[in-house]
């Protein structure tokens, strides 16, 4: 059943068995997960069907960091308040964390998961069942597509990665029939969260506070909250319930809203090849292509470098060249006079232009507590303090960012595969089209120790017995993969562990 | 060039060494300035002669000496290098230009990043087409 919440008589109180805030990737999968339990769920979100310039206000806030002084609409561009999420918007690149990203890592500050990759993989592959990603499993025999995309060879300590296209990128409208239908759910459209009241000694959730813009307020008790607001938002709305008040949910050592990443999202640089590259290396052609199965191809370092170099987890997309014209006349001369090397083999081709593509990076950084979410002074619509967001990149993290761009260079000099620019640089300015990814990650992350992270290796908060947290916020680290399948990943998890908990 | 070498096998061997270690048509910096690049440049730009090598010069003016870069490329004098064979000239510089990047004796020319001696060959051709 959809409920529209602006009709809710102000002031009213419900009973459920399991609260869900939000219907992004998290709430929406949590919740489908655990249809079948019989359990009576609330799903509440933020948005209706459709966007609306008053609920995108909802997400106006402030920003701190070199990051966005290109980048101003951070808070507005990356997400959106309408059932169904992000995945409204998004891609649909979707990829594992891998191994390392669990790891413990000293050159990443604060790196380890309390879990490791094995915990997840068979909900990744539930997950990919969700995304409608044919091939994920390697047994199925019908991926039709060549995976490890190559650029370098096999001996060297580069390899490529296949993200995977998700054909069923509007999780909104894939569940939303079964949803309906569904006799132990309810759907609540315009219903925003704005408060969570604990019992005296903070260790219950006893109730959520919901608020419409038409001014009506209602709370929702439950024997299980599960917030799924937005990587964001999740924060937010726990800041606000223990600002101005004795409240301290989930902030017993003042974890709460630090550890905030995003990838690090920037044009790197170009190369000039012999060949075309490979299509399941191009970015355009992968995403104008995508059905499911084609794969998005990019270059990593392999995880065995990465811990020999200790350098962050990065990926190298490649896109076309139109974007960024070769107009510096110096530049351009040096680049044409870029004698490629291969010993004996004068294989000259018809063509008289070789191949140039641009790439970017796209890079993990480290979780330290200063970037982080804080509430500002002025409110929104709903009374609720609006976002600020301090994100700024380390020293380590900039020299990092530049040692993969050149010894990724030095790798296509020394095997006389092409040649590289280099965009990026460690002193240099960011680019102004360096960007976040929409990612967003931290800010309750987890942990198994209390002092160190806000929600434990089950997602549930610390020192609270009914109050779990799902979204990007509760990553320690970030990895170089998009995020989204680790997300519905661990819902998925959730559910199954709510299911037991049920039987 | 304060050489009695005959200059014109030189940049002869140079301008084939440069032929056959340029693949698959990119940009041939071109030594006397006739038919090596055959290939074409990367934007057809005609006027692109050695600019690498001016570049690297400008870095490292005290480098501006065909002898002393021969020299650090090859180790040899420039009548050894004269004596030496086609392939003997080919093989060192290919092999000095993947230990360069292998070992990062690497440097950016207006961004790209080259090898000091794949820059240093670019300066010879550099010196020599401003001498011819
Ligand atoms: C442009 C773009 C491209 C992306 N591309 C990719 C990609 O290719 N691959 C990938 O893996 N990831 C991608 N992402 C990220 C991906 O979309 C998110 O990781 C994912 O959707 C997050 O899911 P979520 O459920 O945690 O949060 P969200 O999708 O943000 O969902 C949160 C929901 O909560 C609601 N809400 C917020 N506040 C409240 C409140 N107070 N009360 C009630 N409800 C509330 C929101 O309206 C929203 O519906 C992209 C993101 C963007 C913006």
């Amino acid at each position: 059943m959809i409920i529209d919440s602006r009709e809710i008589e102000d002031g009213a109180s419900f009973w459920t068995d399991v609260c869900v805030i939000g219907s992004g990737a998290a709430g929406l999968t949590f919740a489908k997960e655990i249809l079948g339990t019989g359990r009576e769920i609330f799903l509440m979100e933020s948005g209706g069907h459709l966007t609306s310039p008053e609920a995108d206000d909802l997400n106006v806030g402030t920003l701190e960091g070199e990051m966005f002084d290109y980048y101003q609409d951070y808070l507005l561009k990356e997400r959106i308040r309408v059932y169904g999420g992000s995945t409204n918007i998004w891609e649909g690149v979707c990829l594992p964390l891998q191994e390392i990203d669990f790891e413990e890592r000293e050159w990443m500050p604060n790196s380890a998961w309390p879990i490791s990759k094995s915990d997840l993989d068979p909900y990744y592959a539930r997950a990919a069942n969700y995304l409608g990603i044919h091939g994920y499993d390697k047994s199925v025999s019908d991926d039709p597509s060549p995976i490890a995309p190559r650029m370098l060879p096999e001996e060297t300590e580069w390899e490529g990665l296949a993200f995977h296209m998700s054909n069923q990128r509007r999780l909104g409208i894939q569940f939303e029939e079964e949803l309906k239908n569904a006799e132990n759910l309810k759907l609540h459209l315009h219903a925003n969260a704005i408060l969570f009241e604990g019992n005296e000694n903070g260790s219950k959730i006893e109730a959520v506070e919901f608020a419409t813009l038409e001014g009506r307020r209602f709370k929702v008790k439950a024997n299980l909250f599960v917030l799924a607001a937005g990587g964001m938002e999740n924060c937010r709305i726990l800041l606000n319930s223990n600002a101005d008040t004795d409240q301290n949910i989930g902030n017993q050592y003042d974890n709460l809203g630090r550890y905030f990443m995003d990838q690090f999202h920037t044009p790197g640089g170009r190369v000039v090849l012999p060949n075309p590259l490979d299509d399941h290396l191009s970015y355009d052609r992968a995403l104008s292509e995508s059905h499911g199965y084609i794969k998005m191809g990019a270059l990593s370092l392999k995880q065995s470098a990465q811990r020999r170099h200790r350098i962050s987890n990065q990926t190298l997309i490649f896109q076309e060249t139109s974007k960024f014209k070769i107009d510096d006349e110096r530049n351009r001369a040096v680049a044409s006079s870029m004698p490629l090397f291969e010993k004996k083999s004068v294989r000259r081709r018809d063509t008289k232009t070789p191949f140039v593509y641009w790439f970017r990076l796209k890079s993990e950084v480290g979780a330290t507590p200063d970037n982080r979410i804080t509430l500002g002074e002025e409110k929104d619509a709903l009374g609720v303090r609006r976002l600020h967001l301090c994100w700024k990149l380390s020293e380590d993290d900039r020299r990092m960012f530049a040692r993969f761009t050149r010894m990724f260079g030095n790798a296509l000099g020394e095997h006389f595969i092409g040649r590289l620019q280099e965009w990026y640089t460690e002193n240099g300015k960011l680019s102004k089209h360096t960007k976040g990814h929409g990612h967003q990650l931290g800010g309750t992350r987890m942990h198994a120790d209390p002092r160190k992270g806000v929600v434990d290796a089950n997602c549930s908060v610390h020192g609270v017995t009914n109050f779990k947290i799902l979204g990007g916020s509760v990553f320690p680290s970030g990895g170089n993969t998009n995020p989204t399948m680790t997300i519905m990943a661990l819902a998925i998890r959730m559910a199954d562990q709510f299911k037991k908990g049920v039987s | 060039m304060k050489t009695n070498i005959d200059r014109r096998t030189f940049v002869a061997k140079l301008n084939k060494a440069s032929v056959a270690l340029a693949c698959l048509g990119m940009g041939v910096v071109s030594v006397s300035g006739v038919s090596p690049r055959s290939g074409g440049s990367l934007l057809r730009e005609e006027k692109i002669d050695a600019v690498a090598g001016e570049l690297y010069l400008e870095k490292f003016p005290e480098e501006r000496s065909v002898e002393l870069l021969v020299k650090k490329i090859w180790d040899k004098s420039l009548e050894d290098l004269e004596t030496t064979s086609q392939e003997a000239i080919e093989d060192v510089l290919c092999n000095t230009i993947r230990r360069d990047f292998r070992e990062e004796q690497v440097l950016s020319l207006a961004g790209w990043l080259v090898s000091r001696s794949e820059a240093r060959f670019f300066a010879i051709q550099s010196i020599l087409i401003k001498g011819i």
